[in-house]
Parts: C-alpha cells; structure tokens; sequence
C-alpha cells in the first residue's frame, strides 16, 4: 500500500495521539535513499548513453564516408571501363568489393549501437518516471509529518470551552462592531457623494416642500371644466 | 531552508497592510514560531518551516467540548464553509478544530504576511460563525 494510502487508513482507524508516527520513520529514510540512488543511478547512465550515442554518431559518419568513396570508386571503374581499361577497372572493383564488406560491417554496427541506445533511453524515460512518483509519495509522507510538527504546539494552546465561550462572545462583539463600522463608512460615503452631486441641496428643497409640483389628474381635470 | 530566527525577528512588529502590527515568538521547545497581531487579541497562529513548506495553524476550539450530538452538523458546517475562506482551510487535529494555512518554503516575506493577516481577520467571523455549538 503506497504511504498515503496507509495514512488515510491509520487516520480512519482512529490513530490520533500525538506523537504517534502513522508513516514509518524507516520507511521514508529508506525512500529517500531509493530516491537518492536512483538519481546517481541515473546520472551515470546518462553519461554512458551519452558515450555510447557519440560512438553511434561516429560509426554513422563512417558510414556516410564508406558510402561516398563507393560511389566515387564506382564512377572510376566505369571511367576505366569507357577507356577500355579492364585491368584498372578490375583493380578498381576489388576496392569497391572491399569497401563494401566494410560498409556492411560498419552498418551492421552501427544498428546495433542505435537499438542499444533507444532501449538504454527507453529505460532511463521510465526510471525518471519513476523516481518522480517516488518522489511525490515522499512529500506526501513528509507533508504529514509536517502538519504533526504543528501539534504539540497547537495541542498545548487549544482553549478549553469555558475560555472558549468567552472568546466566542468576544469574536461576536469583534464582528459586530465591524459590521457597525462598515455601515458608518457607507453612510458617510453617501453622505460625500450627495454633497459632491448636490443631490443634499435637492433633498433639502424637497423635504422643505418646494420641490416641483406633481400635477394631479384631478388637478388637470378641474382646469378644464 | 528557512531561518527561523531571521523570520521572528522580521515578524515581530512589521506593520501589515491592514495597519495591523504582528508579534512574534519564537518556542524553540516545538520549532514553531507564535505569532498573535494587534487586530484580534484572541488569535494565535502557530508558524512552522519545513524544506517544503511553511504552514500556519490557528487553535479554534476543542471537539471534546461540543456536544456529541450536535457533531454531525458541525463537521457538515466546517465542509461547507472551509473553501469560502480565504487563504486558509478549517480541519479536525487530535480534538482540535483548527483554520490552517499552507505555502511553498519558497515564497516572499509579504506573502507570509499577507496569509497571517488574513488568517486573523478570519478568526472573529470564523469562531463565531460556530457560536452556537460552542456556547
């Protein structure tokens, strides 16, 4: 069972003393150094890869020469051939023959040093893999024993219920008052934005009855008649 | 790795945002740092640094002290209004309700700031949006 799994059973079964270790102490050194090792493991056969690639490089570069000395022999021999010199033409023939048994070896070398170094870069991707996941379990570990650091501090520091109760009644009268502060701060915003908008003198005027005259339907009709 | 004892001495009367002033304490017996601010006399946030992380525990009230029956509504309440709350979650340690918040070992001294002045600003409306099971 991965160490997280394990902490989430320990926690449902209950374990909640403090001091109690639900992560194995061993069990997180010993991922560490897995994690330590695999990474020296992995540096390492990144510079054999490494060396092994340039040698397949090597090995591809001779090839490309074999192939061009072929092709630049081939077009001597037919040269000697068009002259009527069978003799050189023959001479010629038996360097391409050679070269082309060098070719071969060479080419034959070379795929397998290319296979080698795919698999070989194959298994390192999946190591690395790897040792991320590792290393996400162990900071899953470390982040419980963290959060454990924090409580014998916190355990010694939890109030009782009746300084609880008094600290409550204290957080309401803290809220309230803040509450009270903020409508004060709106009232007297609107009171600011009135005055700048002389909508203050426009209540003035009306409250004193001098505002505008709101014609009535009644008042209209007793005009006409 | 972070110091502990540069972090106190930066904490301790650094003025926040807020206009609030922060206290610190180092309790070298637990490795954490107790911080309480001028805002809210009654918040306590116990600091701690790890090579990952540094967390920040707020006490709220002992689980033994409610009442048993009232529980079930009360962890469906601390789920419900845990995401509301900025920067900071509500759990159960030991018999401990606690508000806690986490941040990478990495981040600047003003976000530290930042998470505690929060965290205390919470407190009030926090503790006494569970009034009626403590009273």
């Amino acid at each position: 069972m991965g160490i997280f799994s394990s902490i989430i059973t320990a926690i449902k079964g209950g374990v909640s003393e403090v001091g109690e270790g639900i992560v194995d102490a061993n069990a997180i050194r010993i991922l560490e150094q897995e994690i330590r090792e695999a990474d020296t493991g992995i540096q390492k056969a990144t510079v054999s890869l490494t060396e092994l690639k340039a040698k397949e490089i090597g090995l591809s570069k001779e090839l490309a020469n074999l192939n061009a000395d072929i092709d630049d022999y081939m077009s001597k021999a037919k040269g000697a051939l068009s002259q009527g010199n069978e003799g050189l033409a023959r001479e010629i023939a038996e360097k391409i023959a050679e070269l082309t048994a060098t070719k071969e070896e060479t080419e034959s070398q070379q795929q397998e040093l290319d296979a080698h170094v795919n698999k070989i870069h194959g298994v390192i991707k999946t190591r690395k893999k790897q040792i991320e996941k590792n290393r996400l379990e162990l900071k899953k570990a470390k982040n419980y024993e963290d959060l454990q650091a924090t409580r014998k501090a916190v355990a010694q520091s939890m109030p009782t219920n009746d300084s609880s109760a008094k600290r409550v009644n204290r957080a309401l009268e803290r809220v309230k008052s803040k509450q009270a502060e903020a409508d004060n701060q709106m009232s007297a915003d609107k009171w600011l934005d009135d005055l700048e908008t002389g909508a203050d003198l426009d209540n003035k005027i009306n409250e004193a009855g001098l505002g505008k005259s709101n014609t009535s339907v009644d008042d209209i009709l007793a005009s006409l008649k | 790795m972070t110091n502990l004892t540069t972090l106190v001495s930066q904490l301790h009367g650094h003025e926040t945002k807020t206009g609030a002033t922060l206290f610190a304490e180092l309790l070298s017996d637990t490795d954490t740092i107790k911080v309480t601010s001028s805002a809210d006399e009654d918040s306590v946030i116990f600091l701690l640094a790890t090579d990952e992380q540094i967390l920040t525990v707020t006490p709220l009230f002992k689980l033994s002290d409610i009442d048993e029956q009232k529980r079930p509504k009360l962890f469906e309440e601390l789920l419900r209004i845990s995401p509301v709350i900025p920067l900071s979650s509500l759990a159960i340690q030991d018999d401990g309700v606690i508000m806690y918040g986490s941040m990478s070992v990495n981040t600047i001294f003003e976000n530290i700031v930042d998470e505690l002045d929060t965290q205390t600003d919470n407190y009030s409306e926090v503790l006494a949006g569970f009034a009626e099971y403590i009273n």
